[in-house]
């Protein structure tokens, strides 16, 4: 019986399944971006009561025009305290505003938090319900949101930052 | 004898068993309306967990799984349909926490790739039995 070409096509098209599949899986970026689902997306508009100041509401909108971080915290969060470090330099060396937008916290504890750390937020949004961070699809905290100045999330960093991360992740898009 | 009494009072047990575990609630959250309950609890294992990727929605202890499941709990009493809750998770978690993703895009390939191998496949089995068959 002669080969004939026909009868590898299966076996080639299996081949090219495979491959397609196997890039989606090992394709880093891809893998990256499941797990950032706000990057490239609208940021939500939030009416979060501020935090000292309850009878006012802050939100990323009132930030539009302006490039801003949005970090989600709670003043349990150990990795929080970590990074607090670094927030706060950003703070006083970047020329950006922080929303801080606290989380699966109480009013005290996270006064407290900031009494005792200093406070490098340009204003703190406390997440009363819990709707904020549903809006946010955040996973957990600390996370971080670079929105740009039309309101768009640029970066989506999920845990701790730090000063490398920092360099690495959110230098390139701002302004010197 | 012995031995079948044994199964006999063990498989009492588990009859007895099932509607008590049939009754649990997840978060102590349950609709008196079988039907609701039913449409809760098949939409909570339709999701992956943002957080712990490997566990369905309904089995994830994740604060953002217990969120989620509330944020269900409140859709489905407020009347939303299936479907507006599937959308308003997926905008915002993205296809990735959809166990059955929806057929667009990339997401082909996974839909009609095993089908498409199967159909080269007949054909190709199709025309070797012929061959064989006139031969």
């Amino acid at each position: 019986m002669r080969t004939r070409p026909l009868y590898f096509l299966p076996l080639a098209l299996l081949l090219v399944l495979g491959a397609a599949l196997a890039l989606r899986i090992l394709d880093p970026e891809a893998a990256d971006r499941a797990l950032r689902p706000m990057l490239g997306k609208q940021i939500p508009v939030l009416d979060l009561p501020v935090l000292g100041d309850p009878a006012r509401t802050v939100g990323p909108q009132d930030y539009v025009g302006d490039w801003l971080l949005v970090n989600l915290w709670g003043s349990w969060c150990a990795p929080c305290r970590d990074e607090h470090g670094e927030l706060m330099r950003v703070s006083l060396e970047e020329h950006i505003p922080i929303l801080g937008v606290n989380t699966w916290d109480t009013y005290e504890a996270a006064q407290g938090f900031l009494n005792e750390l200093g406070n490098p937020y340009t204003q703190v949004g406390f997440d009363v319900d819990g709707l904020a961070r549903l809006e946010l699809a955040v996973t957990g905290v600390p996370e971080t949101l670079l929105v740009d100045a039309g309101g768009l999330v640029v970066v989506h960093h999920v845990g701790p930052l730090t000063r490398d991360l920092f360099e690495r992740d959110f230098r390139a898009h701002l302004i010197p | 004898m012995k031995l079948f009494k044994f199964t006999a009072a063990f498989l009492l047990m588990l009859l007895l068993g099932a509607p008590l575990a049939e009754g649990s609630s997840i978060d102590g959250l349950s609709f008196e309306d079988p039907v609701l309950e039913d449409r809760y609890r098949t939409l909570l294992e339709s999701f992956r967990c943002p957080v712990c990727q490997n566990t369905s929605l309904a089995g994830s202890d994740a604060p953002t799984a217990r969120d989620l499941r509330q944020r269900v709990y409140q859709m489905l009493s407020e009347g939303r349909t299936d479907t507006e809750i599937r959308d308003w998770i997926s905008a915002r978690y993205g296809d990735f926490v959809l166990y059955s993703p929806p057929v667009r895009g990339p997401t082909l390939v996974l839909w009609l790739g095993p089908l498409g191998l199967l159909l080269v496949a007949c054909l190709v089995l199709w025309r070797v039995l012929g061959r064989q068959a006139k031969a």
